[in-house]
C-alpha cells in the first residue's frame, strides 16, 4: 500500500495533513495579497491601483469566506471546531486562528461595507420590492451619502485598511509560524518560515489579481489600465525576488550546515520532491516568471500594452502554480520522511474522490470565484470607474 | 446638536459599530456558556477527562487472580523457570474468560510451537544470555519429532525444564 | 460660606446635565459589578463542586517514570500485543512498538519493526557478520515539557499531576497538530474515533495501583515502571546509579522514559 524505503516509525506511515492543509495557506495567502493591493490604494493612496481597489477587496472577502472550509473538511471532528473559540489553548499557534480569523473577517467585512456603501444606497434608490428591501437591510437603514458622510467613510476606510494590513499578515504569518516553530520536523522548523509564507502569499495574491483583472476586463470588453498592470508587475517582481531569495537561502543554509537533517532533506529534494520543488517551484515557477517580470519592469518604457499584459499574465499564472507547489512541498514534503530520520515514503497521491481528495480541493478553489461572480451581480466592483468616467451624480467614498 | 457636526452624518457608523459590539458580546457570552463545567479544574483542560480515564475497565488481571481457580498450575509455574512469564502472556487477559466472577468463555490454550519460538527462536538481536535455539538443530540434537507441536513433547510450558 | 457651598452642591445635583451623567455613571458601575459578580458566581461554585468528587487515588503523591532496559529486551512482542488488547488499539496504529537494530561490521545499520514487532521478528540480516544487535521498545515518552500539549489548540491534550500525558477524547477535534509535533512518532489519529491517540501509561491501571499492561506482561523485565516520589521504588536506585539515556535529548522535551543501554544508532 505504501511504498517506503528505509525504516519509518510505525505511526509515521500515515500522512495526516493532506491536500486540504495545502489549500488552506494558499487561500489565506491569496487573501493577504489581494488585501495588500487594495490597501496600497486605500491607505497609501497609490493611484495606479484605483481601478483595482474595490475588486481586490471583493476578491479578498470571497476567498476569506472559503478559507475555513478546507480546515473543517480535514478535522476529525468538525462539529467540535468551535472548541477553538470556546476553550482555546493559547500556547498553540492554531488556537490563535479562531480569534484572528474572526476579527480579520469582521474588519474586512466592515471595510467592504464602507467602500460599497454609496452603491448600496444608490441601489436602494433605484430598485423596488424584495431587491430594495435587501439593499435597505444592507445599508442598515441609513441612506446618508452627503459629502461629509462620505468624507467620514473615507477616513474610516483608511483606518480599517491600515489595521487590516497587520491583521492579514498575522492571519497568514501564523500559519508559517505553525510550521516553522515545530522542532520535531526539520523540514518545517526554521525561523524563516513565517516570512517565506508571507512573501509568497503576497506573490500569489497579486498574481491572482493580475489574472482576474485581465480576465474580467476582457469579458466586459473594457480597457485594461496599463498603469495598473505595470504597478502590479512591479510589486509582483519585488515580492517574487524576496520569496525566491528566502526559499533558496533556507536550502543553502541547511546544505552548508550539513546537520543530520540535511541527509533527509537532500534525499527529499532529489527524489520525492524533485519535480515539484526543482522543476515546478524553482524553475518553471521561479526562474521563468522572474525573467518575464524583469522584462516587463525594466523595459517598461519600451513596452507595448498588449505585450506587457501578456507577459504579466503568463508570469502570474506560473506564479499561482509556484505558490501552490511551494505549499505542497512544505506540507506534504514534511511528511514524506519519518521522524526516525532513516525512512521515507516514496509517493503521496491524493485520491480523486477522497474526503480530502482532488475533487474536493477543486470544488473548494472554485467556490470563491462563484462567490465573486455573485458579488459582482449584487455590488459592482468596477462600475464606479464607468460612472466617474461618465460623471455620475452619486458620490463615492473613494 | 450642531448641524455641521460630523456626528450628524455618522449614524451609519454607529449602527455598524453597534452591530459589531453586539456580535462580540454574543461571542463572549456564548464562550462562557459553552465552556465545559470542569474546565480549569486542574489546569487548562477538562477535569472530567481525568476521571473518565481512571474509570476505564482493566483487561489484564495479573497472576495472583489465576491462582483462585488454577492453583496447581500456578504452583508449578511459580517453582519453574517460567516464573517471570505472566500467565496472561500465553493465555490472554483474564477478562476475556472471567467476568463478574462468572466463567464466560474458554481460556485460550495455544498448542503450537510458534508460541514458544516467538521468544526462544535464535535471533542475532536477542541477548546471548537468553535461552534460544535454532529449531531444526535443536530437534535434531534432542532426537525429537518435527511437527507443529513438537516443543510440548519434552517441555511443559508451566515448568519447561 | 457653607451655605454657598451647599447651594452650589444643590445646584449641581439638581441640574439636568450632571444628573444624567451621574445616573449613567452609577448605572454603568452597577451593571459592571452585577455582571462580574454574575460571571464569578457562575464559575466558582462549579469548580468547588467538581473538586469534591475526586476519588481516593491522590495523584499529588506520585510522579511516575518509565525505564526501558534495552539490554534485556528479547523482541517477543508480548508488550505490544498486551497493549493492543488492554487499550483496544485499532489495527495499523501503535501505542507501543519494538524496533530491532542490527549493526553489521560492514554496511548500513538495518532497522526494522515488522507490524510493530507484535508477532515477534523474522530472521533479520543473513550472511553477514553482525557484532552488535538489539531490540528497543518504544512508547510515548510522557515528556515533562511536552511539545504535543504545547500545540494542542483546544486544550484536549494535557499533563496530569502525576506525570502522564493524556488526550481528552471528548474535546479533541482531530486536527493532527500534536501528531506532527511529537518528535518520537508516538501519536496517531485513531481511525475509529478520529481523534489523537497514544500510549496513556495505562492510566486506568496506574491510578488503581497496577502497572501498565506492557510492564506487567514483559517476561524479562525490560520494561520498568516506577514512582519518583517513593524512595523505596527500585527504579529510583537504577536512575541514580546507572547510566541512562533519553531519546533525542537535545530537543529538551524532558522525556520521562529513560533507556538503560541505549546505543547511538537509536533516535
Amino acid at each position: 500500500m505504501h511504498e517506503v524505503t528505509g525504516y519509518l516509525f510505525p505511526n509515521d506511515l500515515h500522512i495526516h495533513w493532506s491536500l486540504m492543509i495545502v489549500l488552506y495557506p494558499y487561500i489565506t495567502g491569496l487573501v493577504a495579497g489581494a488585501f495588500l493591493v487594495s490597501s496600497l490604494y486605500h491607505v497609501f493612496g497609490k493611484e495606479e491601483f484605483r481601478p483595482l481597489g474595490r475588486f481586490a477587496l471583493a476578491t479578498a472577502l470571497c476567498f476569506l469566506t472559503v478559507a475555513t472550509v478546507p480546515l473543517l473538511n480535514h478535522l476529525g471532528h468538525a462539529e467540535r471546531a468551535a472548541n477553538i473559540i470556546i476553550t482555546p489553548h493559547f500556547t498553540s499557534a492554531m488556537a490563535g486562528f479562531g480569534i484572528l480569523y474572526a476579527s480579520y473577517f469582521l474588519v474586512l467585512l466592515l471595510e467592504v461595507w464602507f467602500v460599497f456603501r454609496s452603491d448600496i444606497v444608490y441601489r436602494v434608490a433605484t430598485t423596488t420590492g424584495v431587491t430594495r428591501w435587501f439593499y435597505a437591510t444592507l445599508a442598515l437603514g441609513v441612506y446618508d451619502v452627503s459629502p461629509p458622510a462620505l468624507e467620514l467613510d473615507k477616513r474610516i476606510i483608511r483606518v480599517l485598511a491600515a489595521i487590516g494590513i497587520p491583521m492579514a499578515c498575522l492571519l497568514h504569518g501564523y500559519v508559517g509560524f505553525l510550521f516553522g516553530a515545530l522542532k520535531a520536523n526539520p523540514w518545517w522548523s526554521t525561523p524563516l518560515m513565517p516570512i517565506i509564507f508571507l512573501f509568497s502569499a503576497m506573490v500569489s495574491g497579486i498574481a491572482l489579481l493580475v489574472v482576474l483583472y485581465q480576465v474580467v476586463m476582457s469579458l466586459k470588453g473594457w480597457r485594461i489600465e496599463a498603469s495598473a498592470i505595470a504597478a502590479l508587475a512591479r510589486w509582483l517582481w519585488l515580492f517574487l525576488i524576496m520569496t525566491l531569495t528566502l526559499e533558496i537561502l533556507e536550502i543553502m543554509t541547511l546544505a552548508y550546515e550539513r546537520a543530520e537533517e540535511w541527509e533527509v532533506i537532500s534525499h527529499l529534494l532529489t527524489h520525492q520532491l524533485s519535480i515539484s520543488f526543482i522543476s515546478i517551484q524553482m524553475v518553471l515557477g521561479g526562474l521563468i516568471p522572474f525573467i518575464l517580470l524583469a522584462i516587463v519592469v525594466l523595459l517598461d518604457r519600451f513596452m507595448d500594452d498588449r505585450i506587457r499584459n501578456t507577459l504579466t499574465m503568463v508570469a502570474s499564472l506560473l506564479l499561482l502554480m509556484q505558490v501552490i507547489a511551494m505549499r505542497w512541498n512544505v506540507v506534504i514534503g514534511g511528511q514524506m520522511f519519518s521522524k526516525s530520520m532513516r525512512g521515507f515514503r516514496e509517493t503521496y497521491v491524493p485520491g480523486l474522490f477522497d474526503k480530502e481528495g482532488v475533487v474536493a480541493a477543486v470544488i473548494i478553489l472554485v467556490i470563491p470565484f462563484v462567490l465573486l461572480f455573485f458579488f459582482e451581480r449584487v455590488l459592482p466592483t468596477f462600475a464606479h470607474l464607468e460612472r466617474s468616467r461618465r460623471g455620475s451624480e452619486v458620490g463615492e467614498a473613494e | 446638536m450642531d448641524p455641521n457636526s460630523p456626528l450628524k452624518h455618522a449614524k451609519h457608523v454607529f449602527r455598524a459599530g453597534f452591530l459589531f459590539v453586539v456580535g462580540v458580546l454574543t461571542l463572549v457570552v456564548l464562550r462562557y456558556v459553552l465552556q465545559p463545567d470542569t474546565w480549569g479544574e486542574f489546569g487548562p483542560y477538562r477535569g472530567e477527562s481525568v476521571r473518565e480515564y481512571r474509570a476505564l475497565p482493566v483487561q489484564y488481571g495479573g497472576v495472583d487472580g489465576c491462582a483462585e481457580c488454577h492453583d496447581d498450575h500456578v504452583e508449578m509455574h511459580r517453582a519453574g523457570l517460567h516464573q517471570p512469564v505472566s500467565c496472561e502472556l500465553c493465555h490472554g487477559p483474564v477478562t476475556q474468560h472471567i467476568a463478574d466472577g462468572e466463567h464466560i468463555a474458554e481460556m485460550p490454550i495455544r498448542r503450537s510451537s510458534a508460541t514458544c519460538l516467538r521468544c526462544h527462536e535464535r535471533l542475532t538481536a536477542r541477548p546471548e544470555s537468553f535461552p534460544q535455539i535454532v529449531r531444526a538443530e535443536h530437534i535434531e540434537e534432542m532426537e525429537g519429532e518435527p511437527g507443529p507441536a513438537s516443543c510440548f513433547e519434552c517441555h511443559d510450558p508451566h515448568s519447561p525444564i | 460660606m457653607e451655605d454657598r457651598e451647599l447651594e452650589t452642591m444643590l445646584n449641581d445635583v439638581t441640574s439636568e446635565k450632571s444628573n444624567r451623567r451621574e445616573f449613567l455613571k452609577r448605572a454603568a458601575a452597577c451593571g459592571i459589578s452585577f455582571s462580574s459578580f454574575g460571571v464569578v458566581g457562575l464559575i466558582l461554585p462549579k469548580e468547588m463542586e467538581a473538586k469534591a468528587e475526586l476519588v481516593p487515588y491522590d495523584w499529588d503523591k506520585h510522579r511516575w517514570v518509565y525505564l526501558v532496559d534495552v539490554e534485556k529486551c528479547i523482541g517477543c512482542g508480548a508488550c505490544a500485543r498486551a497493549c493492543r488488547t488492554e487499550n483496544s488499539v485499532p489495527e495499523g496504529m501503535y501505542r507501543t512498538w519494538i524496533e530491532r537494530y542490527e549493526i553489521p561490521a560492514e554496511g548500513e545499520t538495518a532497522v526494522d519493526s515488522p507490524g510493530g514487532g507484535e508477532q515477534g521478528f523474522g530472521p533479520g540480516l543473513q550472511g553477514r557478520e553482525i557484532p552488535k544487535a538489539f531490540f528497543v521498545p518504544k512508547l510515548c515518552n510522557h515528556c515533562a515539557e511536552t511539545p504535543c500539549t504545547q500545540v494542542c489548540p483546544v486544550g484536549a491534550s494535557y499533563s496530569t499531576n502525576d506525570g502522564a500525558v493524556l488526550v481528552d477524547q471528548e474535546r479533541c477535534i482531530g486536527c493532527g497538530y500534536c501528531v506532527q509535533a511529537c518528535p518520537y512518532g508516538s501519536r496517531f489519529i485513531n481511525p475509529e474515533t478520529h481523534t489523537a491517540d497514544k500510549c496513556t501509561w495505562c492510566y486506568h491501571r496506574v491510578s488503581k495501583g497496577l502497572k501498565p499492561a506492557c510492564v506487567e506482561i514483559c517476561p524479562v523485565g525490560a520494561r520498568i515502571f516506577g514512582d519518583r516520589k517513593n524512595p523505596n521504588d527500585p527504579v529510583n536506585e537504577i536512575l541514580a546509579t546507572q547510566k541512562v539515556h533519553l531519546l533525542q535529548p537535545e530537543l529538551l522535551t524532558k522525556p520521562q522514559c529513560y533507556y538503560r543501554g541505549l546505543d547511538m544508532e537509536v533516535r
